[in-house]
């Protein structure tokens, strides 16, 4: 049987051991969801796998036709949703894939090189004028790689499903 | 008989261990989420083998390009394409300080046939930090493959030396 001044302090420690560990619980999903719902990993991601995607379709012999899909789809922790669905927006420029996220990293992208075969002309999606405005958006597009003997080209292409 | 505070402070003493468990286990718990995000990526070996597949399997590279097939033939090296020029035009990262490989051309004799480097001065200042870990230094690739080579429009088994130097190993 517990003495008086036990019975009166075990059932705090217990409580403040609960405390403890749902604080550490909720620390650790805050950061999970901080790590998921930020873009930067999936645009270095991006533009690392683009750049190497362009560099191999250079080294391919013959025409080619990539379709490259370019949506961030949504994680979840422990079954909660924690970042959206999104669509990063992508650039190429003096040899060099630019991927941009939302609003804060398009004055800063991301970007990554390959190396352009100078035999060949090079078309591809310009430099970002002004910030994606999340509205204006695209729902879903791709990004689709042309390559003929003479050419290679990068267009934006939206999804058929 | 012991009083109320001392049974208040015994039984706080005797927490300590379990406090002192409970740490451990927080420490372990976040030592274990951390480990499993992944926050950087490493892609030098994808781009070590993509580099050299494009040197290799490029029309504009330095295999022998059928024109009567308007192909090339894999792993059949034309001489008079191994040089810096044909490296240089094929792959232009407009940055010097990205890639650099120097590409040696043996026959089956290991006698030297011809010598070819892409960014052949920055391969050379890279040379002695070759190995070196750490951001300032420079991861090295070396791949050797078996080929054939056409000179003087004969056909000569080889071999063909990659070595391919990247910065921050």
């Amino acid at each position: 049987m517990l003495k008086r001044g036990e019975a009166e302090t075990r059932p705090l420690m217990y409580v403040a051991e609960a405390v403890i560990a749902l604080l550490v619980f909720l620390a650790m999903f805050n950061y999970i969801k901080g790590v998921a719902s930020n873009s930067l990993f999936e645009q270095n991601f991006m533009a690392r796998d683009t750049a190497l995607l362009t560099d191999s379709i250079y080294a391919a012999p013959g025409k080619m036709h990539v379709t490259y899909d370019t949506t961030v789809y949504p994680t979840t922790v422990f079954g909660i949703q924690t970042s959206p669905q999104r669509q990063l927006q992508f650039s190429f420029e003096d040899s060099k894939v630019f991927v941009y996220g939302d609003i804060l990293t398009t004055l800063y992208p991301v970007s990554y090189p390959f190396g352009k075969d100078t035999h060949l002309e090079f078309r591809a999606l310009g430099k970002l004028a002004k910030p994606p405005l999340p509205e204006e958006q695209p729902q879903q597009e791709n990004l689709l790689f042309q390559k003929n003997s003479e050419e290679l080209n990068v267009t934006v292409a939206q999804n058929a499903k | 008989m012991r009083s109320k505070k001392g049974a208040v402070a015994e039984d706080v003493l005797q927490y300590i261990p379990r406090i002192l468990f409970l740490a451990i286990a927080i420490f372990s718990i976040v030592f274990l989420v951390r480990s499993y995000i992944v926050n950087s990526l490493d892609v030098k070996d994808v781009q070590a083998e993509v580099f050299m597949n494009r040197i290799l399997y490029s029309p504009d590279g330095i295999s022998y390009f059928d024109s009567d097939l308007q192909r090339i033939i894999p792993g059949t090296i034309d001489v008079t394409k191994f040089t810096d020029d044909t490296l240089n035009k094929l792959m232009d990262y407009k940055d010097d300080s990205f890639i650099a490989a120097k590409l040696e051309l043996s026959d089956a004799a290991n006698k030297k046939i011809a010598m070819a480097s892409y960014n052949g001065k920055t391969f050379e200042r890279w040379l002695p930090l070759r190995g070196e870990t750490g951001p300032g230094g420079v991861k090295s690739t070396i791949r050797t493959y078996y080929v054939n080579y056409v000179q003087n429009k004969m056909t000569n088994q080889g071999i063909l030396k990659i070595e391919m130097l990247q910065q921050g190993s």
